[in-house]
């Protein structure tokens, strides 16, 4: 019995050895194991919802509309997209995904600027910034597929 | 039952095992996607000179298209942050299986 309690401290010591040698405490450990990021089915389905809601709106660019005609449109794009970061901001371990969506408004942003500084934008623009706009998503949301593997 | 050193070399030696196989093609395939990435960006770069040369866009358009291709640049390098971070934390999954593993064997083969 003693020699078996001697064991189990020998091997509680080399198990703490262990972990300060590879740079992580006990708590930390167990922190990392347990809370890493998981994939989100409804995030999923935000990224897919607000990428082709972002396209469509894009889209009637391409006609030469005015901004105008879309303003509450653009404004309420940008709140579920606000919406959407402050969900992923509430995911443990998920800065990269926060740091994505924060790049893609900002992009849009600036798109959505453009078009209501000047008006109306050009078609080849358009064309090329949609194309553009659709890659920063998918980047997005291959994101989201890559934590599948987490579960 | 065999000593301290002799089971710490044998984790370590698994360890390496591992971390050889798991890491580095990690590093191997974040460099080819870096190379596909500059390979595409330079043809939508070329795309959007012409454009602009031909007056189908304007300058502060053409700004807007460079910056989002900046933009795919990080949104993929935040990607494979992603999947690094989470590949690390596999390797430290392993890692901890292995310890538990070897030691319990070692421990119990002395009693």
């Amino acid at each position: 019995m003693k020699r078996v309690r001697k064991h189990g401290v020998w091997l509680a010591l080399l198990l703490a050895g262990f972990s300060v040698g590879f740079g992580f405490t006990s708590c930390e450990t167990a922190g990392n194991l347990l809370s890493t990021t998981h994939f989100s089915q409804t995030a999923y389905d935000t990224d897919k919802e607000l990428r082709d809601e972002s396209l469509a709106l894009i889209d009637k660019a391409r006609h030469r509309t005015r901004y105008s005609k879309v303003a509450s449109k653009v404004k309420a794009l940008m709140q579920k997209i606000d919406s959407a970061i402050g969900d992923e901001k509430a995911r443990t371990k998920n800065a990269p995904t926060v740091a994505q969506w924060e790049t893609v408004q900002s992009q849009l942003s600036h798109f959505f600027d453009l078009w209501k500084t000047k008006g109306t934008l050009s078609p080849a623009f358009v064309d090329e910034g949609k194309k553009q706009v659709s890659a920063l998503f998918d980047t997005l949301i291959r994101t989201e597929e890559d934590k599948r593997a987490r579960g | 039952m065999a000593s301290f050193n002799k089971v710490f070399d044998n984790i370590k030696d698994q360890v390496d095992g591992l971390a050889k196989k798991d890491l580095k093609n990690f590093s191997i395939e974040g460099k080819q996607d870096a190379e596909a990435f500059l390979t595409q960006s330079r043809s939508k770069l070329e795309k959007w000179m012409q454009l602009l040369a031909d007056k189908k866009i304007d300058e502060d358009e053409f700004r807007w298209l460079v910056e989002s291709q900046k933009a795919a640049a990080r949104m993929e390098a935040l990607r494979k942050a992603n999947a690094g971070t989470m590949q690390i934390e596999k390797f430290r999954d392993s890692v901890l299986q292995i310890v538990v593993k070897t030691a319990i064997t070692a421990a119990i083969a002395a009693i």
